[in-house]
């Protein structure tokens, strides 16, 4: 499997320039001009699905997945590595998420560690948790209306994202915690068993 | 002598074409050649053979390996060349060697080094730069530097120029004197075949047609030039195929079945793949 990290690794960084280029940029504009609400914290754990996904379609685009088939790769070790690249992107970015709240004027999430944890993941790994499946099972051509669908979903749920603090107020704090960062890991888990099975099925 | 590919009866259904009871053997230390037209069943044939497509019926084996099976650890051993090898366009030489050093166990960066330099492959090029018949030498370094005991090439010399196709060519008889080492060749371009095979297979619309040694059908068959009237004459289960022409009549016939004292003519693979697929169409 690191062979499928190495490649990535070249695809990403001749291809996806502009993934990080805009999340430096916005990085920045949220130090420089001490941004606040929930898109400056959530931004960057957005494009790390973009970057997953469009890695997706240039394996797509090369053919790769065929050449793959001829070595000794099994289609699980495939959907693995997409997998755990796109949960390694997320986990790293999450420590950045917080420094970044702590320079916020007007700390997103009320200030909360524990909820800008719970929708960094539910960001980084909820949308990303559904979407993976169909683009494993159809390909990027074809699952490119739920690309769109949970793309949208996404959005609506960045825009309310920073309403989770009140919303989190009806539940004890430590259990609505606990829900909100074991839902996407769950999902995430589900997702991967789903994904693996429907992409062994899948005529390349 | 152990079997590189065995296929009993190997069957797949789509919609619109099926390959029907494949029946193949390829010892090792040899080259088998699988002629066929466009959509004939050659990759499919292939595909099946490397657990890329699960059949419909029937069995087959890969150096020793059911292909029902988890075929991962003997894919260490089988390199393949397909009509065009699915690099991301960026890479360059380095970069393909270093993600396939931690793909194959057995990958020799020595031996794909050499390969390149032997099939002037341009090392600081990126892939997508490459021309068609560049990008068919680099599959085929690929395919043999990570020590294969098994190659199957899928239309891997159609869209050469003849250079390179000699140089390909070369390479695989190399490869065959070790006899341990094994190829399948797949083409629709037999006179490539012709030159390097110890077998011959022909498929037309996914049925194999016939399988035998190279030399064994050259000699088993021939080509007599006749008159109409003459061709009558002549037992008609020895003959597999037959042109008429304003001269007269082009049969190519089993040469013990020729009447004596004919002058039988020396045939072509291609010219008897050609005949038989027309005798079957007529």
């Amino acid at each position: 499997m690191k062979g499928l990290f190495l490649k990535d690794f070249y695809v990403a960084i001749k291809n996806l320039r502009a993934y990080f280029v805009m999340i430096l940029a916005f990085t920045a504009f949220s130090f420089a001009f001490g941004g606040s609400g929930g898109f400056f914290v959530c931004y960057g754990v957005v494009c790390m699905s973009g970057i997953t996904m469009s890695l997706i379609s240039f394996d797509e685009r090369y053919h790769w997945e065929s050449y793959a088939g001829v070595m000794p790769l099994s289609r699980k070790q495939m959907v693995a590595e997409k997998y755990l690249l796109h949960l390694l992107m997320v986990l790293v970015w999450l420590p950045v998420m917080v420094v970044i709240q702590r320079f916020q004027q007007e700390p997103s999430f009320g200030g909360s560690l524990t909820l800008l944890l719970a929708a960094g993941l539910n960001i980084g790994l909820l949308l990303p948790g559904i979407l993976l499946p169909i683009l494993f099972a159809l390909g990027v051509e074809k699952g490119r209306v739920g690309y769109y669908v949970v793309f949208l979903g996404g959005m609506i749920l960045a825009a309310v994202s920073d309403d989770l603090a009140s919303a989190g107020s009806f539940v004890p704090e430590a259990l609505g915690s606990a829900l909100l960062m074991l839902l996407p890991v769950v999902v995430y888990g589900v997702s991967w068993r789903i994904a693996t099975r429907l992409y062994e099925k899948r005529v390349l | 002598m152990s079997n590189a590919i065995e296929t009993k009866g190997l069957t797949k259904c789509f919609p619109g074409f099926t390959l029907e009871g494949l029946n193949l053997t390829l010892p090792s230390g040899c080259i088998l050649g699988l002629i066929g037209e466009n959509g004939a069943g050659k990759t499919t044939a292939i595909k099946l053979l490397l657990g890329m497509l699960k059949p419909d019926g029937g069995s087959a084996s890969v150096l020793g390996a059911d292909i029902s099976g988890d075929l991962q650890g003997v894919k260490e051993a089988i390199g393949v060349v397909l009509d065009e090898p699915g690099l991301p366009h960026m890479l360059k030489a380095g970069q393909v060697d270093k993600i396939m050093g931690r793909i194959y166990k057995s990958w020799s960066s020595q031996d794909f080094a050499a390969l390149l330099r032997r099939l002037a492959i341009p090392e600081d090029k990126p892939y997508g730069d490459f021309s068609r018949g560049m990008k068919m030498k680099m599959g085929l370094a690929i395919a043999l530097a990570h020590k294969p005991r098994l190659l199957l090439l899928d239309e891997a010399t159609s869209g050469l120029d003849p250079v390179v196709r000699d140089d390909v060519t070369d390479l695989l008889l190399d490869f065959t004197r070790d006899e341990e080492h094994s190829i399948l060749l797949s083409s629709h371009i037999v006179s490539d075949l012709e030159k390097v095979c110890d077998y011959i297979a022909f498929l037309h619309k996914g049925r194999l047609m016939l399988l035998e040694e190279k030399d064994a059908l050259l000699n088993e068959y021939a080509l007599l030039q006749c008159s109409l009237k003459e061709a009558e004459q002549i037992d008609p289960t020895a003959v597999i195929g037959r042109r008429d022409t304003p001269y007269g009549c082009r049969l190519i016939l089993r040469r013990d079945a020729a009447p004596a004292g004919a002058a039988l003519g020396s045939i072509s693979i291609e010219e008897l793949f050609i005949f038989m697929v027309k005798e079957e169409q007529a």
